[in-house]
Order: structure tokens, then sequence, then C-alpha cells
């Protein structure tokens, strides 16, 4: 088989050890960063906006906040975290030693750093439930398992934009043209369909555009459009396989060549 | 001397970014272009009422000023912090300079001022893009601004060495960022008037030197005018706090470097 | 006169003694070497002397000034060559002399001519242009020492200077240090190679465990502690020699023998006996005095 259990597990293990020490840094990080956004301009933007799409700016706003946070997590640690471990520490080098092969090691990273965006999205969640913004409840917990299917796929991206590029010098490029346009553009914080009609056709090339799509509504209490879903759930498959092999790759040839 | 050897600190940086200016001007140009269209135009066209002293006006303009002191304060947090720290830590930076006659006062003012240059690049550009999109005009009170944008850089960049002095690893940059740069972020007044929060909120917004900032720059580009009791007692303010940033930063370093 | 005068002097790491009582003294011109194994507290004694690490308790005089009162003149007159290879990497070779040359506020024409010789003296006249992370770790270290020589300094800080290269890197840098030498520097060098500190060093200073074990010239060291020849004995030894009253040292699978007169043990070595006869030098003058265990 392609990947093995016991290494990923046992690569897990590894990552868990290490988070449990910054646990602290990390936490306050992914957790609160996101809250303090999502209250702030919830908040503070709430008054200027009177409704948008039917609802409180702030309802409208939780469902943008969520599906995006993971974004940022991913994108940091697929390449400054994963660049640090083969090239500044590295430290892959060492799990190579063992039957530990590549494959597991870029999967273990992409499965680990979703698992860890995860809680940042429960927690946001009983926030905005706190703060009235949750219309279904059984909808924000459908979307949770999209969201974190949405964080491999943005991880399996920016894995080989980091890759590709190499150098750490060059990963604020992957953060100043494809993560902030992404998170500014996708419909976090305003709706797609009443902002200018170039925006909304640039938007469609953002993963993260097709994911509100789907879990806005769902967050919302909205019916969901099912064709429009399962063709937005092909799309980002399709994605993250094309992206997995071709971060093995390029993996494979900067490390063994 | 002291001057003589603070400016060698300074070139050295200035060098050194010299070589990457095309690139650090393509981001502080891209970054700010981002936040405007975004907010400006898809944000703008659903935002109702915004008001600068008592006349509404476009989000678009109502952005401007908070997104420059935005830029200024993040790309001085920044180079203190995470760049100085690298510098310092793993470059060992510091140890070089300090076997040299320069001291640790030279050496943290050499930060801190290149900092400040660095963010003011940043303050400049914002202010160029913006008033490329007519969210601001160009006219002799923008020159109050900026000196006043540098003392701002300033003292953040004096609040980011403080981070450095207390920082053992990179990870502990996330507090500094999560408890201080992000809530300068979204709670100084940069997208939306901080009345808008319950007043314990307000409170400690204004503990912040940043909504200081954005209050004068914004009055001062947006209205032109500001009551000048005012403006003094938060230039006083935003002094304050670079003054007593600055010697607990010193103190810190200090007892670090030489104990 | 005395560059460098130390008494009793101490430093603390919480509660952690790093050095715990060290007297030497550097006179103008000769080149005294610190000798010890890792963690002997050489390099914080260094750090003491730069002003980079603040004294607990002692007296320590630079120049006949306290460590803590050196002026800015007198500081410009100290080069250092910390242990770490600290050059800055966003700078060319170049740029990495001239650049650390202005934190002495030195006028640019000087740097400039400066660099260009030091360039030269360090062999490193073809890379001025490269950037330092392309540099061998052996031009590395000549790059570092070269900094050190930017404001033409009169005494010179060496903190373990050929540690990791190779010999032809080692060789190359004991002969410049031998040229500064000639030129009528003071030189403090670190080291735990005895061939440097034999080849470099007038008086050698032998720390462990943060104090002075003995100081002395190569050659009186090497007399006073492990005579002319030594002989290395593997167990079992003869019971002739066990019975003599040689210096000696049991050091685990096999003893050593110190001796003026190699044929005082040899007679008492019956044939088919295990053994090594060598010249002793310094090297066994340290190893008898720091103890023969692996240290941290
Ligand atoms: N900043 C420090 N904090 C705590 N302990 C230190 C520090 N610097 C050095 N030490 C300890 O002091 C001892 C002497 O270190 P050092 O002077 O570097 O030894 P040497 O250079 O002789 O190898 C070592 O045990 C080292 O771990
Ligand atoms: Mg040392």
């Amino acid at each position: 088989m392609f990947f093995s259990i016991p290494n990923i597990a046992a690569l897990m293990n590894r990552y868990y050890i290490e988070y449990r020490q910054l646990i602290g840094a990390f936490f306050f990080g992914d957790v609160l960063e996101r809250v303090m956004f999502f209250i702030a301009f919830g908040m503070g933007l709430g008054r200027a906006v009177a409704q948008i799409d039917g609802v409180d700016y702030i309802t409208f706003l939780a469902p943008g906040i969520a599906a995006g946070s993971g974004v940022f997590i991913m994108a940091v640690a697929t390449t400054y975290g994963v660049s640090n471990r083969y090239e500044g520490s590295a430290i892959w080098q060492s799990w190579l030693a063992t039957p530990v092969r590549l494959q597991d090691i870029l999967l273990s990273e992409l499965i680990f750093n979703m698992l860890r965006a995860t809680p940042s999205l429960v927690i946001l969640y009983i926030v905005a439930y706190f703060f009235d913004a949750v219309p279904s409840v059984s909808g924000a917990i459908l979307s949770l398992p999209v969201l974190m299917f949405a964080n491999l796929v943005y991880g399996s991206i920016t894995l080989n934009m980091g890759v590709y590029l190499g150098r750490m010098l060059y990963f604020r490029y992957i953060q100043a043209l494809w993560v902030m346009p992404m998170y500014l553009f996708s419909g976090v914080f305003f709706d797609i369909k009443e902002a200018p009609e170039w925006m909304q056709v640039f938007a469609n090339i953002f993963p993260l555009y097709h994911v509100l799509e789907v879990v806005r509504p769902l967050v919302l209490g909205r019916p969901v459009d099912l064709a429009q879903a399962l063709i937005s759930f092909t799309v980002l498959s399709v994605i993250f396989v094309v992206a997995f092999c071709l971060a093995y790759n390029q993996f494979k040839k900067r490390l063994f060549d | 001397m002291f001057f003589k050897t603070v400016y060698a600190l300074w070139y050295r940086h200035f060098l050194t970014w010299k070589t990457m200016f095309w690139s650090s001007l393509t981001s502080n140009v891209f970054n700010p272009l981002l936040f405007l269209f975004s907010f400006g135009f898809g944000m703008g066209a659903i935002v109702e009422n915004i008001e600068v002293g008592g006349q509404v006006v476009d989000y678009l303009v109502y952005i401007v000023p908070g997104m420059m002191a935005y830029s200024g304060m993040f790309t001085a947090s920044f180079e203190t912090s995470i760049s100085a720290f690298a510098r310092y830590y793993m470059q060992s930076y510091w140890d070089q300079v300090l076997a040299t006659p320069a001291m640790l006062h030279h050496l943290m003012m050499g930060e801190i001022l290149w900092a400040s240059t660095k963010a003011m690049f940043a303050v400049v550009c914002v202010l160029l893009v913006g008033y490329l999109f007519e969210g601001v005009v160009l006219d002799w009170s923008i020159l109050w601004v900026l000196p006043v944008m540098f003392l701002g850089c300033f003292c953040f960049a004096t609040c980011g060495m403080v981070a450095t002095s207390f920082a053992k690893s990179f990870e502990m940059f996330s507090y500094f960022f999560t408890f201080w740069v992000t809530p300068m972020f979204i709670f100084s007044g940069v997208f939306f008037p901080v009345d808008r929060f319950p007043e314990m909120v307000q409170w400690l917004a204004y503990l912040l030197p940043m909504t200081h900032l954005v209050d004068i720059v914004r009055d001062l580009s947006v209205a032109g005018v500001m009551d000048a009791g005012v403006l003094m007692m938060k230039l006083a303010y935003i002094a304050f706090v670079a003054v007593v940033a600055y010697a607990v930063a010193y103190r810190n370093m200090k007892h670090r470097i030489f104990d | 006169m005395n560059i460098i005068h130390a008494e009793n002097i101490q430093k603390s790491f919480g509660d952690f003694e790093a050095v715990k009582g060290v007297d030497f003294k550097v006179p103008q011109g000769t080149c005294v070497g610190l000798l010890g194994p890792n963690g002997a507290g050489k390099t914080t004694t260094m750090r003491m002397i730069m002003g980079l690490s603040s004294l607990s308790a002692g007296s320590l005089k630079v120049f006949d000034t306290p460590v803590d009162k050196v002026t800015r003149a007198e500081k410009m007159k100290i080069g250092l060559v910390p242990q770490e290879d600290n050059l800055d990497p966003d700078l060319s070779v170049r740029q990495n002399l001239e650049i650390y040359g202005s934190y002495f506020g030195l006028e640019k024409s000087f740097i400039q001519q400066q660099a260009d010789s030091l360039l030269e003296f360090m062999q490193l006249g073809e890379k001025a242009n490269n950037r330092v992370n392309h540099l061998s770790g052996g031009m590395k270290r000549r790059l570092i020492i070269a900094r050190a020589l930017i404001a033409d300094p009169e005494f010179i800080i060496l903190d373990e200077p050929t540690t990791g290269l190779d010999p032809q890197a080692r060789v190359l840098i004991w002969k410049s240090l031998l040229k500064l030498k000639d030129q009528g520097k003071t030189l403090l060098l670190t080291t735990h190679y005895m061939d440097e500190a034999q080849r470099l060093c007038d008086n050698i200073v032998i720390v462990d465990g943060g104090k002075v074990l003995d100081e002395g010239s190569p050659k009186e060291l090497i007399s006073r502690h492990v005579k002319n020849h030594v002989f290395e004995v593997q167990k079992p030894v003869p019971e002739a020699l066990q019975d003599s009253d040689i210096d000696h040292e049991d050091i685990g699978d096999s003893v050593l023998y110190y001796v003026n007169n190699p044929d005082k043990v040899k007679h008492l070595l019956p044939d088919g006996i295990t053994y090594t006869q060598r010249v002793s030098n310094l090297e066994d003058v340290f190893l008898r005095l720091t103890g023969h265990k692996l240290r941290e």
C-alpha cells in the first residue's frame, strides 16, 4: 500500500508530543486570534451593516471566520513549519533513515495540522453560539467534517507552493498572493453576490469561496444546493490528490536527488 | 559618536534591505491594495453610515488612514520582534556587534530606528495607493501625518523590542501577536469606530497606543484638523509608551546578555 | 605591562558556577593560551574580558582599567574571534569586514584600505564578493579572524580559532597568527589542541571546572608534570615496575610511567610485555592534570 498506517501513527505521536510542549503558543495563536476577529468584526461592523443576506452581520460572519481560519494555520504549517523540519533542523532526514517513507511524512503533516486546526473551529462555533449567531446547530456540526476536509485541501496546495518556491525568503509571496487574496475575496467578510461584478468572477478561483457556498447555508440553516456541493467536493478531491502527488514528486527530488 | 554608531547599525540593515528593494516595494504596495479592494469596494458596498468628525464619508476614505497606521504598526512590530530576534538568536548578530565598541543602547536604537524607517516606507506606500484610488487627498495636512506616524512606528518598534527581550524562542512571539498586534489591528479603529464596542472594551482599546495613532491620523488626513489639546495628549501618550517600553526592553536585554 | 590582569574572577549562572576564581596575566607582546576541556569556562572567561558578560566576583583589568570601566578607545584596541561562526549571513565577504568596521566608527577610507589588506592577508581576495554562506569552514574562520583585525587592534582574543578545520586550514591560520605575533600583537587564545598551544603560546594556563590547574611555558609544564618520556604499559603490570617508586598514573586498562631517563623503566620490563614509549608532550600534561575521563 502507498501509505503505512503504523508509520503515520508513530509520526502523529511525535507531532503530538511537540504540540503538547507548545500548546500555549499554538492555542492562543490558533484559537484566540480567530475568536477576536469574529467578535471585533461582528460588533464593529455589525452596526454599520444593517442586514446582510437576510441575517445580522455577526451571524453572517460566523461561518466565514470558521471556514477561513484553517487557511492561515495550514499555510504557515505547510510552508514555514515544513521547511523548518526538512531544511532547518533536518528532522525529516532522520525519520527517513527509518522505515518511515516520504509519503507517510507528507500525509502526517497534513493530517496533524488539520487536526490541530479543528479545536479552533469548534471553539469559534461555541463563541458564536453565545452571540446568538448560529441559527442551525446541527448545520454547524455537519459543517465540521466539510471544513476539516477543506483544510486538508488548502494544506496540500500550499505544501506545493512551499516546496516549489524552496526558500523561506519567498514564502511571504504565498501569503501575499494566495492566502490573503483568498481570505479577502472569498466572501468571509461580505456577501460576494453584493460585491462588484469582477470580484464575483475572481472569487471562483479560490477553494474557500466554494467551501463557503456550502458551509454558510448549512450554518444558517438553509437548504444546500446538493448538486453544486457534489461538484465542489469532487473538484476539491481531485485538487487534493493531484496536489499531493505533485508535492510528493517535488519533495522526492529535493530530498533524494 | 552615539549617532555615528547608531547610523552604522542602521546602515547595515539598510544595505541588506536595499538588495530586496523591489520585492519589498511590491509587497508593501500589494498588501494594502488587497485590503483596499476587498474592504473598500467589497465591504464598502454594504457599509451604510460611517462618520469622521461628524461628516459621513466613503468607507474607502475611512479605512485608508487606518491601513496606513496598520501597515506602519505591523512592519515596525515585526521588524523588532521576529526579525530582530532572528538576528539575536540565530545569527548572533548582537554578539558580533557588542564585541565592537558599540554598546547595547546603540544596538537597540539601531534596530528601533531601522524598524521605524522600514515602517515609514510601508506607510508611504499605503498613502500613495490610497491616493491613486481617491481614498485620501494629498495636501499640506499630510505633512503633519508623516511625523506623527514616525512617532507611532517608533513606539511600536520599541514595544516589539520588549517582546524580543523576553522571548526564549520564536513560538513565544505567538503571544506578542495574539495579545498585542492583532488587538491593535481589530480593536483600534482601523476598520470601524471604536465606539461600536461595549464601554469596557473601549476603555481597553484606548490603552493601546494604536487607537490614539489611528485617531490622529484619521482626523488629520480626512478632516484636516484636530483639537490641539487632544492632539498633544495623544502624542504624549504614544511617546510615554515608547519611553517606558524602551526602559523595560533595555533593562531586560542588559540582564539577559550580560548576566 | 599586562594587557589582562585577572584576579580571582568568578562567574555564576544562577546556582551554577562556571568560573570559580581564576587568576592569570597576559603580558604585552606575548601569546597566552587558555587550555581546558569542554565546559572548563574558557569562553565564559573570554566573554568577561570583552565585557559581554558581567563578573560575579573578582577583579579583571583590561589595559589597566577595570573591565566595567573600559573606555571606547580601549575597546577599539581589542579584536575578538568568537568560538561560534557569527558572520553576517546577509552580507558579502567584503561587506562583512566593512560593515563591522563601521561599528567602530572608523573612517571609510581606512576601513577600505584595511579590508583590502586583510583579504589578502587571509587569502580571501578571490571570494571578496561572495556570500558568506558559500564559504568553507576554513574560509569562514579566516574571515572572522580578518574581521577581528579590522580596527588594527593591539590585542586579539581567539576562542578556539581552528576547531573543526582540516590540517591545511589549521596550518594556514597558525602561520597568520605567528605573523601577528611578529608584528608585536598580544594574543590570548583558547584551544583544546595541544599542538596548537605548543606552537603558538609563550605561556599556557590550564583550566578545568572553572579553576586554574597550573600555568607556565609548555616546556616548564612538561618537565614539571610528565618528565621527558612516557611509557604506557598494558595491565597486568610486572611486579618489579609496580614496586618501583617511578611517577605513574593508572588509567584503567594500562598504567602510564613518567621518567626523565627511559632506561629506568626499560630494564624493569621483561620480554613479552605490551607497552609503548614516546617523548612526552603537552597532551600528557593536559590529560594528567584534567584526568582521563570523558567530559560532558
Ligand atoms: N549563559 C549561560 N547560562 C548557563 N550556563 C552557561 C552559560 N554559558 C556557559 N554556561 C556553562 O558554563 C560552563 C562553561 O562554559 P564555557 O565557558 O562555554 O566552556 P568552554 O568554552 O571552556 O568549553 C559550561 O558548563 C556551560 O554549560
Ligand atoms: Mg568555549
